[in-house]
Formats: C-alpha cells, structure tokens, sequence
C-alpha cells in the first residue's frame, strides 16, 4: 500500500504511520499475512529515526494488528482476535468525546450518523 | 608530433562530452526538482526559472570555449601532458560552481515566489517497493557470471602462452602505433590483465548492488506511476551495468591476446587494432550512457509510462532543500538511508549525516588515491 506522511501536519509522525496501516488494514491494501517493512527499512523509506517507526510498531503490536517475527519482519495478523473488551471502553470513551465536540459545533445526530455510515461503508466495500 | 596530435584529441574529446553532460543535465532532473531545490511540479515553465536556465548554459559555453581556446594554445605551443589533466581538473571545479550559483538562484526565486506555505509536506512510500527494489527490480546477477568467466579465459590464455614469450614483452602502444611500453617476461604478465579486469567486475558489481539499495523516492502527486518509472530505471541501469563490464572484459581480454602474441598484426593494420577498436569501443559506451540517461531521465522522470491517476492534489512533496549542503551533499542525522537519489545528473549519492555514509564517502576516496598502488 502507499503511506502518506505529513511532515507539516500537527500530528506526530509515529500516529500518522499508525493511522494510516490501520486504514490500510481496513480497506484491504493489507491483507493477513502481508509483511511490512523492517523498522530500519521503513524509517529509510520516510527518512526518519527508527525511534519514531519502533514507537509505531510497538503500539500496533500492543494493539494486535501486527506480530512481529524475528525472521519475517512485522506481519499483519489475523483481525479476528482484535475486538476486546478493553478496546470497547476505549471506544466509548473516544466518542464520547468525538460526539460531545460535533454536538457543541452543531452537529446533528443525523448528520453524524449518515457520517458514520459513509465511513462503515468504505471499510465493508472492500 | 602524432602523439601530440593524439593526446590533444583525446583530452578535446573528453572536454566535449562533459560539456554535453553538463548542457542535458538540467533536463534529466525529475520534475520536482530544479538545479537541485524542490519546487512545485507546475512552476517548471515559470520565467524566472527559465532565466536560471539560459544563465547556466551561457556560463557552461563560456567557460567551456575559454578553456578549449587554452588547451588549443597549448597545443600548438608547447609538448603538454600534466597541464592537459590540470586543466580538466579546473574545469570539473567550474561546472561544480556554475551549478552551485544555478541553486542559491533557484533557491532564492522559490522564497521570493512563496512556494511551500500553504500546500502539505507529503513524502509517499509504498510498502512493498522495499523488498523488490533490490531483488526482482535489477538484471538477474549472474550476468556477472558472463565476464568471470572472461576473466578465467584470459587466465587460460596468459598459462598457455607464457613459455612462447620473448625475454622482452611489448605491452604498450603509442597513437602512432609504434611501442613504447616494455616488461621484463615475468609471471607477473599473466596478471597484468586479469587484475584490471577483476577490479573493473567488483566496481561494476558494486554500482549493480547500489542500484538495489538506493532509497525509494516516490512523486507524492502519482505514487503509483513513479513507483513503476523508478522500478524500469533501475531495471535499465542495472543492465547497463552487465553490458559495460562485460563490453571492457572483453577489451581487456583483447589487449591480452595482442601481448601474448596470439593475434599478430602487419604494420599497416596494428593502429586500426591496437588503437582505433579500443576506442570505438569506448566510445559505444560513451554513447550508450548518454543516450540512455536523456530516455531514462533521472529515477525514471523520462520514461513514458501510462497515468494511473490524474487527480492533481493539492500535496507537495516535502521540502526537504535544507538536508541539501550546496545542492550536492545529503546529510541528513535522522535518516538511516545509506544511497539517495542525486539532485543533479543522474545516479545515487550517499547520507554524509550518517556514520556509513561518511566512511563511505571517505571510503572511496583514499581507494581512488591508492588505486594506482594497488594496481601496480
């Protein structure tokens, strides 16, 4: 897949990368089982420290979207094992605040639904 | 007087083909780039770069008809050899500066104009380039096998025909075709060739494997097609690689057979051997090189390869001109990269912010200072 990173974005890079594997994972540009890049490979690739690809990795590992393989690399696993009770609080947590800010902006329910569903549609048309 | 003659026309000729590089330089640069500074894609036609452009030009013809004008004084004044190779020297630095001044130009148009404010900074990778670009991307490398076993042949050839040798072996030729180089009949002999030829094969090897390992860089606008251009381009230059190692082993090899006496020339026909075939075909690979950096362009920018995305995106590549010390040297600490695309010419440089680089680059020149120890 192709990853765009931002060198101006207020976002640090190590959450950019982060994002966008995950996006890939959910559109499908990475399938289970791809590997990516070593962590020295993708920083010369960016052409950034391997400290800011390690911190990646480290959080997508801790999150179970990657395994990494001595031999192999970083590999993209299974996504069924990736629904946890402890991810289900996260989420809650993270809109209630997304939808509390949207509410104070004006957003309506509706609107924020349709939203919601144009996002779940890209993902589920893969 | 035809030694003169000869060597005039030599060192002439490499004046004019450096001035023909230095004229299509410019124009093999990627897109993005302008005498090494990042600027948008759609600035290229923009009046004042154009100026930056004719400027370099008549500065380059300047300079190169001053310093013709010299070695043809030269030429008919004095007997000159040293002064010819200082002279070169010299006009290298030039260029070296001709370009610089083209770059702090450049720069200084792209601050006055604003570029890069407002757009993103992007720099776009694709995950799975990493682990083609050195494997399936280059020329299988056993066409490398094709010239070892050149260099056994000419091996072969030096046992063989070692006991038939004269006490006194011609191994050098003037342009007059008259001999002006002797040994001693040694063992040494044998290897006289073959050491030329197992350097030449480990350079060549070398630059092959380069091509491999030079970082990714992909045009944030169309990944997907600079992805495909980069991927032809190494593919081209690695085969160029194969095909000059195994044009100047055969050279090599050919030299060997006229110093072990294998082929024997009539004297009428040993300057068209001796001197006018090696020259041809050094020539061929002048040509080649030429023709293929204007089809290729540098990382391919030249190639013609379908558009898979014509979406023009507000994105820019990032700027990324202050990694860049004079338009020339990459040093950048934070970037593990070890070969970078160069910005101006065409070809990979190394990250001097990084200790491998360095060693490298050091690397490199006390082997260039050493050579003629190391060959002798």
């Amino acid at each position: 897949m192709i990853i765009k990173i931002d060198f101006e974005s207020e976002a640090p890079i190590y959450v950019q990368l982060k994002r966008q594997i995950i996006l890939g994972i959910a559109k499908g540009e990475l399938l289970q089982g791809e590997s990516l890049p070593s962590v020295r490979q993708m920083a010369e690739d960016i052409g950034i420290n391997m400290h800011t690809v390690n911190k990646t990795y480290n959080e997508l590992k801790a999150g179970g979207f990657i395994s990494v393989d001595r031999r192999k690399g970083a590999i993209v696993t299974n996504s069924n094992n990736l629904l946890t009770d402890e991810y289900h609080e996260e989420l809650k947590d993270e809109l209630d605040f997304i939808i509390g800010e949207a509410y104070c902006r004006g957003i309506t329910e509706e609107e924020f639904i349709k939203l919601s569903r144009a996002a779940f549609k890209q993902y589920s048309n893969k | 007087m035809i030694n003169d003659i000869g060597n005039f026309i030599y060192i002439f000729c490499i004046f004019v083909i450096i001035f023909a590089f230095q004229i299509i330089k410019p124009k093999l640069a990627r897109k993005e780039i302008y005498f090494g500074i990042r600027i948008p894609e759609n600035e290229r036609n923009n009046t004042f770069l154009k100026k930056v452009y004719y400027s370099y030009l008549i500065l380059n013809t300047i300079t190169f008809v001053v310093f013709t004008t010299i070695i043809i004084y030269i030429f008919l004044n004095y007997y000159a050899s040293i002064e010819y190779t200082l002279l070169l020297l010299l006009y290298l630095l030039c260029t070296l500066i001709i370009y610089f001044f083209s770059n702090r130009k450049t720069f200084k148009i792209k601050q006055t104009q604003c570029w890069n404010t407002e757009k993103k900074q992007i720099v776009a990778i694709d995950t799975k380039f990493s682990k083609e670009k050195s494997t399936k991307t280059l020329v299988s490398p056993w066409w490398f096998l094709v010239s070892v076993f050149m260099i056994l042949f000419t091996f072969h050839i030096g046992f063989k025909y070692y006991d038939l040798l004269p006490e006194i072996v011609p191994t050098h030729w003037d342009f007059a075709g008259e001999v002006n180089g002797y040994m001693r009949k040694s063992p040494k002999i044998i290897y006289a060739m073959p050491k030329f030829q197992i350097f030449f094969l480990i350079l060549f090897f070398t630059l092959y494997k380069i091509i491999g390992w030079g970082k990714q860089q992909l045009n944030t606008s169309n990944p997907h097609q600079s992805k495909e251009k980069n991927k032809r381009f190494r593919y081209i230059w690695s085969g160029y690689m194969v095909f000059a190692v195994t044009m100047i082993n055969l050279l090599l090899f050919y030299i060997n057979l006229i110093i072990f006496q294998v082929v024997q020339f009539s004297d009428k026909s040993i300057i068209i051997m001796i001197l006018i075939l090696p020259i041809t075909l050094i020539a061929i690979l002048v040509a080649v090189f030429l023709a293929l950096s204007i089809y290729t362009g540098q990382g391919g920018s030249r190639l013609k390869i379908k558009d898979t995305e014509a979406t023009p995106s507000k994105m820019l590549d990032r700027n990324d001109d202050k990694y860049w010390r004079f338009g020339i040297f990459y040093i950048n600490k934070e970037d593990p990269t070890i070969f970078i695309e160069k910005r101006f010419g065409l070809g990979w440089t190394v990250n001097l912010g990084r200790p491998p680089g360095i060693i490298l680059a050091v690397g490199v020149i006390v082997l260039i200072l050493l050579l003629p120890y190391i060959l002798n």
